[in-house]
């Protein structure tokens, strides 16, 4: 049986749960990992920061309170590493939200020297903070205190956690649904650890973090388990639950796109562009290797003879005998029996 | 005025955390609108078993600390509902995972008799348990003594626990490559959760919190193997 002291068992207990939910998540995301992938990257490198945040919360535990063993410096760095390593993942999360809603890269690189303004003002403040103590100190019996500019330093931290929800709700404003991802699932665990760590004497944030890093990798799965892996868009697997969508009036479909690809290409070329051109009221199913689909949710004025010359440029561009057809939506057809007349579902 | 300790406040932050995460779990579940999979609804009927034995986890806590009146009483409650729970998440767990591979080993009445007639058994103990304080009680002053049946019936949960995973681990299809993985963190985890609970003294219970966890991961790691 072994004793640890009792005023911090509480934290251990916590701060241990966190460390294995997160070395979990690590695990699981390490062996998921696809290479190419920058969301999936930025993903890692979050999971990363946090797994190192619930450990050093972890080990910080044992080295807090004049009983304790261990130096002084030594408690200072490790909770310099836990507030940083939280710096860090929220920086990592904006990104990943921008990565996973926008898909464009050329944008983000465009306010990259916006978002790190904050990351180099936090990590100068935490360097400066080792030496002054301007922003939280340990006094001679090893115990944490903060000071007034604690509240501005957490205030600029959680900027980003405020940019990913701005960059999210402004994309569902503009483009309806983002299915697979929702911010709030992220958010609601975060704030239930923030809340506990005023209101208890235990340190519930980096609980609430691990949790919601796995709401979060649960999001990522379920949207990996409805995505074609070599063109990144749905498989097959997704038809049943976009015709289950459109049964409940979640989406209208006003037009359809059928392509017949040919065999033994190498396609991806044309995966990219063709997604460079679709509007982003749209899904694109692949159902096989030589069957792909499109359906267009949105308004379809003047979009026919446009896709239909863009589609026919890449052609000849990539060379691909690409042969595609359109089926619009009548008047009097309701958006389901239009979907199920023109998609077999489940093959 | 009543006083919380350390390792109370710990267990409440896990309980809820549990509580929170299998929630954010099941919405996700519908968000993802694979309605009618038998295994999938398997899966959430282990869900809603967590909950109810986190939720049974923090009523017996609170009521330990004498919160409530007739604390004694609710602290009761609140554990038989924990360890009633605990028993039948380790049945639908086997259960899930004999449903999610389609494992025929065996059937009917030796299904009936390995698989259910235990998990009854155990729950119909946890019920009677009130009366006869075979796993737990609390005294007068409300403190909790474990019973005779106490570690019994954590092995019995072990083994339920194990069936599942040599259920899933048996399986010889293409997915099996697939959950070996999951399999082994969720199962270390675990033992580690658990053996520290055991180990460290007066440590909070790690049991809703691992439990959910080795769940929601084994689930999503053979999810999209199959």
């Amino acid at each position: 049986m072994f004793d640890i002291d009792q005023s911090i068992i509480g934290d251990v207990d916590v701060n241990l749960a966190a460390a294995l939910l997160m070395g979990g998540v690590l695990i699981m995301t390490l062996w998921r990992s696809r290479s190419g992938k920058k969301a999936d990257t930025i993903f890692l490198f979050m999971v990363i920061a946090a797994f190192v945040g619930a450990v050093a919360g972890l080990v910080i535990a044992f080295f807090e309170g004049p009983e304790s063993p261990g130096s002084l410096a030594l408690v200072v760095s490790i909770e310099t590493i836990l507030e940083l390593s939280i710096t860090i993942q929220l920086f990592f999360l904006l990104l990943y939200v921008f990565l996973t809603i926008h898909d464009n890269r050329d944008y983000l690189i465009r306010r990259m020297k916006f978002y790190m303004i904050p990351l180099v003002i936090l990590i100068v403040l935490s360097i400066v903070n080792i030496f002054t103590g301007i922003i939280w100190y340990y006094d001679g019996n090893k115990m944490y205190h903060e000071m007034g500019l604690y509240t501005v330093y957490n205030l600029i931290r959680y900027l980003y956690l405020i940019l990913a929800i701005y960059q999210y709700a402004r994309y569902r404003k503009e483009n309806g649904q983002a299915r697979f991802f929702s911010i709030w699932f992220y958010l609601v665990p975060i704030l239930w650890g923030t809340i506990l760590e005023w209101v208890t004497p235990i340190s519930g944030f980096i609980l609430g973090n691990a949790i919601a890093n796995v709401i979060l990798f649960i999001m990522i799965s379920q949207k990996v388990g409805f995505t074609d892996e070599g063109s990144g868009f749905f498989n097959i697997r997704y038809l049943k639950l976009l015709s289950e969508k459109i049964k409940a009036g979640e989406y209208e479909p006003h037009l359809l796109i059928r392509y017949h690809l040919p065999e033994k290409k190498d396609l991806s070329d044309f995966f990219r562009m063709l997604k460079e051109i679709l509007p982003d009221q749209c899904d694109t199913v692949k159902l096989d290797d030589t069957n792909c689909i499109t359906v267009i949710y949105g308004d379809t004025r003047g979009l026919i003879n446009m896709l239909s010359e863009d589609i026919r440029m890449i052609s000849e561009e990539l060379c691909l005998n690409i042969e595609f057809d359109y089926v619009v939506k009548q008047r009097d057809e309701t958006p389901v029996k239009f979907f199920e007349k023109n998609v077999v579902i489940g093959g | 005025m009543f006083y919380l300790t350390n390792r109370d406040y710990a267990t409440l932050i896990m309980d809820t955390g549990t509580i929170l995460m299998i929630l954010g779990v099941i919405i996700l579940l519908f968000r993802q609108g694979e309605k009618g999979r038998p295994d999938l609804n398997s899966f959430l009927m282990l869900l809603i078993l967590t909950i109810v034995m986190a939720a049974g986890d923090m009523l017996g806590y609170l009521s330990d600390q004498k919160m409530f009146p007739h604390s004694r009483m609710l602290a009761t409650l609140g554990m038989t509902v924990f360890y009633a729970g605990f028993l039948l998440v380790a049945v639908s767990w086997l259960h899930y995972c004999r449903v999610r591979f389609k494992h025929e080993g065996l059937s009917g009445r030796t299904r009936f008799a390995f698989e259910y007639l235990p998990g009854m058994i155990g729950t119909a103990l946890v019920l009677i348990n009130i009366f006869t304080g075979w796993i737990f009680h609390y005294d007068e002053t409300v403190t909790y003594h474990r019973g005779v049946l106490f570690i019994p019936m954590y092995v019995a949960f072990a083994i339920f626990l194990l069936a599942g995973f040599l259920c899933l681990a048996r399986c010889r299809d293409h997915s099996r490559g697939g959950i070996l993985i999951p399999l082994c963190i969720c199962a270390l985890t675990m033992i580690f959760g658990i053996s520290f609970t055991f180990l460290v003294s007066n440590s909070a219970s790690f049991a809703p919190i691992g439990i959910a966890m080795c769940f929601v991961f084994t689930h999503m790691g053979i999810m999209n193997e199959v």
